[in-house]
């Protein structure tokens, strides 16, 4: 009976909002958002850092949580392609910019995710940490991707069902990272079978291990919903801005990978 | 003792999960409508436009749907000058606003705020 109770109790506590205990347990004050004049700076010098190089199509990430607050390995909490082209707004005009391709998690649905087209300030507005992860990946891929983008392949790619911590080597969950591998090895290896794909992954990327125990992966699905570990068998590996860089480096899919620190100076706008 | 040492292991069981959890949070949701933020960015004195419609350039629907025959041609080259720079204009693209949702009842609103509100003294209970 003792057992019992003291498992509901676990339970009960684990339930409880994590954005509550983010509250209660945080060692330091409410990360600081960026205002919007410095989110509007800070998306176009990345839009103007990644239009120097040239490229038609970057990966890129943003982390809406302090870097220390991270796990090892991971630093970022958001990645998206952004793409350059034409962009026609309300008032007529053309003009030459990036868009941002997303994959978000649902807002009244937390467990399941859509695909969504906005801009580099609204990638860059929830951000808490002044810097970004950039992937350039080579002009070939780069071709590739925006090929299937412009395709029915593209939503084809996308598994709605939303884990935060879904594993890459799995098809049942996706996350936003995930979703771009998924699009990336189907750009990789052209094909649209994501059976293949998956099996693919499986042989070739290598992705970031995060740190639990057993009994904290036992427990994390009551603590959030979205930390859906049956799709893991064993440790908890999911996608992340390094271990993609790192996939696309050893198999020549990227030109580069870097930082980009925000320039308070103006260099934005 | 023994309760210490409960409530102790169910601290650090849900401690780790809710680190993992904020960990990986902010997620991915998406920015909420902008009608504010163009004010503000306007008011700092930021250019700002409203967005309506991208297609990469390079993608087939970028012949067809943006800018007639300037994106088409500008597509069809544009990997013989691959890494060369691209021009970036000044403004910062916002998104429009989604579409407006009033509830009919006037009442809708407060009646909702009302049932919240219970509900958190039941979960505070």
């Amino acid at each position: 009976m003792r057992a019992a109770l003291a498992i509901s109790a676990v339970a009960l506590l684990c339930a409880t909002p994590a954005s509550a205990q983010v509250d209660s347990s945080a060692p330091t004050a409410e990360p600081v958002k960026l205002t919007e004049a410095e989110a509007a700076a800070f998306s176009k010098q990345i839009e103007r850092r990644l239009a120097a190089g040239g490229a038609r199509v970057a990966i890129v990430f943003r982390s809406g949580r302090p870097r220390e607050a991270l796990p090892d390995g991971i630093s970022y909490t958001h990645g998206a392609f952004w793409t350059y082209g034409p962009i026609e707004t309300e008032d007529g005009k053309t003009l030459n910019g990036y868009a941002v391709h997303n994959l978000y998690q649902g807002r009244e649905d937390v467990l399941s995710s859509y695909l969504k087209q906005d801009f580099p300030y609204d990638f860059v507005k929830p951000a808490v940490e002044e810097r970004v992860g950039v992937i350039v990946p080579t002009p070939g891929m780069q071709k590739r991707i925006l090929e299937i983008m412009a395709s029915d392949q593209y939503k084809a790619m996308h598994q709605p069902a939303y884990s935060l911590i879904s594993n890459p080597h799995d098809a049942s969950y996706q996350n936003c990272n995930e979703f771009m591998l998924d699009v990336i090895a189907a750009s990789a290896w052209d094909t649209a079978d994501r059976a293949q794909i998956k099996t693919n992954l499986a042989a070739y990327f290598k992705p970031s291990l995060v740190e639990t125990s057993l009994i904290q992966r036992l427990f994390a699905p009551m603590a959030d919903a979205r930390l859906r570990t049956d799709d893991h068998d064993g440790d908890i590996r999911t996608t992340t801005f390094a271990s993609i860089a790192a996939f696309m480096e050893e198999y020549d899919l990227s030109d580069a990978s870097y930082e980009i620190t925000f320039e308070r100076d103006g260099a934005g706008n | 003792m023994k309760q210490f040492s409960i409530a102790a292991a169910v601290a650090a069981l849900c401690a780790a999960p809710a680190a993992y959890a904020q960990s990986v949070d902010d997620s991915s949701e998406a920015v909420a409508g902008s009608g504010e933020a163009a004010a503000k960015l306007s008011a700092a004195g930021v250019k700002t436009a409203v967005g309506s419609a991208a297609v990469p350039l390079g993608s087939a629907a970028a012949t067809t749907t943006l800018a007639g025959a300037s994106a088409g041609a500008a597509a069809e080259g544009m990997w013989e000058s691959a890494n060369a720079p691209l021009e970036v204009d000044d403004e910062v693209v916002l998104q429009a606003d989604p579409p407006p949702n009033v509830p009919r009842d006037p009442y809708a609103a407060e009646a909702d705020a009302a049932d919240n509100e219970e509900t958190d003294k039941e979960a505070e209970e």
